[in-house]
């Protein structure tokens, strides 16, 4: 070990602090990582790092929905076929994916990027509830579906919309909630089963 | 935490949840005698999770944890009461939200405070009963004075120590109480306090929740009360909890005709 200075070579340590930053990597996790890519042939880092760049660069948010988008228009508010009446509204825009992959939904999306949280000091003006109002004031929208997660935050902010749209000429829905397949009522919570109960339907 | 056994039972109150990656959440909640903990329930983000929908702020459950090195582990979690009718009104969820809020400010991890626990309980099933929120809220945060072991002297003067004539007086954070008129400058005295607030303040003391919320408050008085309240709170806790502004507009909001 040399008697002053770090042992490891500085852009090794940047690196490794680089990786330390996102989110669930800690220490050993953005080691491994570095030595990872110090390990691969020198295309395929180069190939990480301008697909990192590249994203940064050429993705912005949709002027409409504020999905992600190479555009300023994203391709489901650009597409014609989908109902622009009806919006989905969304907590991240990773959840417009799974709803594409596992529902026949043909209508538009809005993304807030977050979801209300008063201890966090979120509130409405700090998600994309101020962009989503004033899209249904501009007309054309006859249903809203609250896709937020069925957490507490997630429900508090569908009613907030819910309320805030109270005198729009517009339907206001949620996502049904109940039980997840595959889980036994056994182990399901208080609310699950009674939203469960309230949500049941004829086989 | 060293003073507990490998494997632990505890009630608590779920105040906050911080996912920690893609499959596991740190769970901040209170109770007793356990105090205020951080602990990790992993997998609990996964859609079968046993835990998953036990684990929400504003839940009272009941857990079985395994000491950790740095965190305890939650093994197990079961719903005791989960507070629907607070989930299901917005300004309800605005209201125990704050009252969570203002627990997680004036607790610190590993210890606990005498009575505080039941003093939530408390206001949050009346939250969750129905009862009216602005004199729920004005119950609870005096009552917490109190529990924080700052409860306000509100019989006599603090500045000359005679018993407070039957008159507005004068809200002195410094010396913990009301002064007079003429003890105000020493004091170092401020806000104003009429004589029905300081009356309804000494009522929410002794009174319980459900006695307390049959006393009609007029919203100048609640307002009023609010007011000296929060100022009191964020002198004691030395910070403003944030959700505080957001339950003020939903207030304000369901409030207009």
């Amino acid at each position: 070990m040399a008697a002053s200075g770090s042992p490891t070579p500085e852009p090794i340590t940047r690196l490794i602090e680089a990786f330390g930053t996102l989110p669930g990597v800690g220490p050993k996790s953005a080691q491994r990582l570095t030595y990872h890519i110090l390990r691969v042939p020198r295309e395929e880092a180069e190939r990480l790092a301008a697909a990192i760049a590249g994203a940064r660069e050429r993705i912005t948010y949709c002027r409409e929905c504020y999905n992600y988008a190479e555009e300023e228009i994203c391709r489901f508010c650009r597409d014609e076929d989908r109902d622009p009446s009806v919006i989905c509204v969304v907590e991240q825009p990773l959840d417009i994916l799974v709803i594409e992959r596992a529902s026949g939904f043909r209508g538009r999306y809005h993304v807030l990027h977050g979801v209300l949280n008063p201890m966090e000091g979120i509130g409405p003006e700090d998600i994309r509830i101020p962009e989503l109002l004033a899209r249904v004031q501009r007309g054309g929208v006859s249903e809203i579906i609250m896709a937020t997660n069925p957490r507490l935050e997630g429900e508090a902010t569908a009613m907030y919309v819910q309320r805030a749209l109270t005198d729009a000429d517009v339907r206001v829905t949620r996502l049904a909630r109940g039980l997840p397949s595959g889980t036994d009522i056994e182990y399901a919570d208080d609310i699950t089963v009674s939203r469960a109960f309230e949500g049941r339907q004829n086989v | 935490m060293s003073d507990r056994p490998r494997i632990y039972s505890a009630e608590v109150l779920v105040l906050r949840r911080r996912d920690l990656n893609e499959a596991d959440s740190i769970f901040i909640c209170y109770g007793e005698p356990v105090g205020k903990i951080d602990a990790i329930a992993k997998g609990v983000r996964k859609s079968k999770s046993r835990m998953r929908g036990h684990l929400e702020p504003l839940s009272v459950v009941r857990l079985m944890l395994a000491r950790g090195r740095t965190l305890d582990v939650i093994t197990q979690a079961e719903t005791i009461d989960p507070h629907r009718f607070i989930r299901d009104d917005l300004e309800r969820t605005y209201a125990g939200l704050y009252i969570v809020d203002l627990v997680d400010s004036a607790t610190s991890a590993g210890l606990m405070h005498q009575h505080l626990y039941g003093l939530v309980r408390t206001a949050l099933a009346g939250l969750d009963a129905g009862v009216e929120i602005a004199s729920a809220l004005i119950w609870f945060e005096t009552r917490l004075l109190t529990v924080l072991g700052h409860e306000l002297q509100l019989g006599r003067c603090v500045g000359c120590d005679n018993p407070l004539p039957e008159e507005p007086g004068f809200l002195s954070l410094k010396t913990g109480g009301i002064t007079c008129r003429n003890c105000r400058g020493e004091a170092g005295a401020g806000r104003l306090l009429s004589v029905r607030a300081m009356k309804v303040a000494r009522y929410a003391r002794v009174a319980s929740l459900r006695e307390f919320v049959r006393v009609r408050i007029e919203p100048e008085l609640a307002d009023e009360m609010r007011r000296a309240l929060d100022e009191a709170l964020v002198y004691v806790l030395d910070r403003e909890p944030p959700s505080r502004r957001y339950l003020d507009a939903a207030l304000a909001t369901a409030a207009k005709p």
